[in-house]
């Protein structure tokens, strides 16, 4: 199979996960002491990974890919939400992936799920015209905090083993 | 009255806003100093009380004259405990000026013997007044309820021809609502004064739509002497602040000059006294007691809440 | 090239920064004052305010964008919305100064002002 093909087809294969993950998150129920809708957002480990291993176009598909079936299961609001919150998490990612050494897997991604939820309460600020769901901000962030370790440590332990894959089919990253 | 006037105006433009409060504030103050003042000599009152008893009945403005015959018909439901001729006693315990003392038993005696307004002779048809040497008339009870009445007026011309929603006046603490804050039905809200907290707290709001409100209070102008603390709301009776559990009234009535005036009379007469009067008056009641009880007339009790957790209902 | 961390000594710091960060928000609003207007806007525009104070019983407001909120008990929320997620009437009820609940597909919000002097527009003394 060629470098070319395996990428395609592993991009494939990561949106298809996202989109599971979105969709088994949306069946959980959201704690009282949780923002409203509020998510651990575990599909973004799909847009961690591409962003880490895979480049920028396999990351930002994943992100449009997953922007998509919210609009399409949750309403065009939904799905203009997760665009904007997945497009500013991922190209965070890929800069910090690129050019950043300090941070760990678990910095990596606590700064990309804050980034998503930002993105989204700016676009949901912007909708609504008014400043006040910004209120949700404290909320978000330490959630955003909690979710994005978790999905920095998954990224961390399954990352090596995806690596492996990958370098047989002359990926570079 | 050396009152502070404060006008704010919704729903119109910044500056037509603006305009229009300086108006109704200028036009208060130009009443008092021109009409009502008891203390600047501008005012025609001021000359009305200092015209020698043999050029009387004296002809005065219809202005005036208006708010002389109201004052006295509502007082004359006191009992004798308030009166349009209250003059020579405010000034006496220096209410008028600021200059607190308590006068002496034969002062407040002789000073008593010319309050009653008995003498005081208001003719309608040629709009005179007459009273006895001595006698000094006082709008200081109601001149702020009659500055409220002028604003309201000037801010209702501005709400018919549209320039405003609404506005809402405070002249010295009385209170007239016109219009409505946005337009619409939405009504406005009013805080009742906590009478034993700073000036900017309150421990009520009253919902109210177009109105004019008054507060009689004893926590207002206040002195103390020898270690006894008199407040400013004199029982013609006997000559002293009144005596009594309340300590504050809140009037809301028809007009700022019955609002003004009844919120002083109630006080004055307690509260099932009030009663007659306030229904004479179609006027709603809120009393505030000693221990921080709080009671009012019934069609009013549901648009009341209290806001501060040491007042309760009685 | 060295292997990327699991979590390096930076994690930390920026953990921390975040977490106090918004913890010190959600304690300087667990002070919050009970609200005493709620403040329903579409679009960006005010069209609605609710008194809370005198908000005891159930009272529903139907907004043109047929979203329905019920105010009760000093609290608003949203009671009904046909967006379809229904993360606005998830939010439940809201009563103190500075809380918002908002219904992004149909524009709506409602937020809680007030509760201190500015509160009222005059106070009679």
């Amino acid at each position: 199979m060629k470098a070319k093909t395996y990428r395609i087809a592993l991009t494939g294969l990561l949106g298809a996960c996202a989109v599971a993950l979105s969709y088994l998150e949306s069946l959980l129920p959201t704690a009282a002491f949780l923002p409203p809708g509020a998510k651990p957002g575990l599909s973004n480990l799909a847009n961690m990974f591409a962003a880490e291993v895979l480049g920028p176009l396999p990351a930002f598909g994943i992100a449009f890919l997953k922007a998509g079936f919210a609009a399409l299961t949750r309403g065009g609001t939904a799905g203009i939400m997760s665009l904007c919150g997945g497009i500013f998490s991922t190209a965070v990612m890929l800069l910090l992936f690129r050019k950043d050494r300090k941070l760990g897997y678990v910095g990596i991604g606590v700064i990309s799920a804050v980034c998503h939820n930002l993105g989204q309460l700016c676009v949901a600020a912007a909708m609504v015209g008014n400043l006040s769901v910004l209120a949700y901000l404290p909320a978000l962030l330490l959630f955003g905090v909690v979710a994005g370790a978790l999905t920095g440590l998954i990224c961390r332990a399954v990352s090596p083993m995806l690596r492996k894959v990958t370098a047989r089919f002359q990926i570079k990253s | 009255m050396g009152s502070v006037i404060r006008v704010n105006a919704y729903g119109g433009t910044q500056d037509e806003a603006q305009t229009l409060c300086e108006a109704a504030c200028d036009a208060v103050q130009a009443l008092d100093t021109r009409v009502l003042s008891k203390t600047a000599s501008s005012s025609e009152l001021y000359r009305l009380n200092h015209t020698d008893a043999a050029d009387f009945p004296v002809a005065v403005s219809s202005e005036l004259w208006d708010a002389l015959a109201e004052t006295k018909a509502i007082y004359a439901h006191s009992g004798g405990k308030a009166a349009l001729a209250s003059g020579a006693l405010t000034s006496l315990w220096g209410m008028d000026t600021d200059t607190f003392r308590v006068p002496t038993q034969e002062e407040i005696d002789a000073a008593r013997a010319l309050c009653s307004d008995d003498t005081v002779q208001l003719d309608a048809e040629n709009s005179t007044v007459s009273f006895a040497p001595g006698q000094e008339l006082n709008l200081g009870s109601t001149g702020k309820g009659i500055g409220c009445d002028r604003a309201a007026e000037i801010l209702r011309e501005a709400v018919t021809a549209g320039t405003i929603s609404g506005a809402v006046a405070s002249v010295g603490g009385s209170v007239a609502t016109v219009g409505s804050p946005d337009g619409e039905s939405s009504a406005w809200r009013v805080g009742i004064r906590d009478p034993y907290g700073a000036a900017n707290e309150y421990f009520a709001t009253l919902s109210v739509g177009e109105a004019f409100l008054s507060t009689s209070g004893s926590y207002e102008k206040q002195f103390t002497e020898n270690g006894k603390t008199y407040h400013h709301i004199l029982d013609l009776t006997t000559g002293y602040p009144a005596e009594t559990q309340l300590v504050s009234v809140t009037i809301l009535a028809k007009t700022g000059l019955q609002s003004d005036a009844l919120s002083t009379l109630c006080f004055l007469l307690g509260e099932a006294e009030s009663r007659e009067v306030l229904d004479l008056y179609d006027a709603q009641a809120v009393f505030v007691y000693a221990d921080k009880t709080v009671s009012a007339t019934e069609s009013i009790r549901n648009d009341i809440t209290l806001v501060n957790d040491a007042y309760t209902w009685r | 090239m060295k292997e990327r961390k699991w979590i390096s000594k930076t994690d930390g710091i920026v953990l921390c920064a975040l977490v106090l960060c918004a913890a010190g928000c959600l304690l300087w609003r667990a002070f919050a004052q009970p609200g005493a207007v709620a403040t329903v806007t579409v679009d960006g525009e005010t069209v609605l305010q609710i008194d809370l104070q005198t908000a005891a019983d159930a009272q529903s407001y139907t907004l043109e964008n047929g979203v329905r909120l019920v105010a009760e008990d000093h609290a608003v929320r949203f009671a009904e919305s046909d967006c379809p997620d229904g993360i606005c009437m998830e939010t439940g009820a809201i009563s103190k100064a500075g809380e918002t609940a908002a219904c992004v597909p149909n524009r709506t919000v409602v937020y809680i002002t007030g509760g201190t002097a500015n509160d009222v527009d005059m106070i009679v003394y």
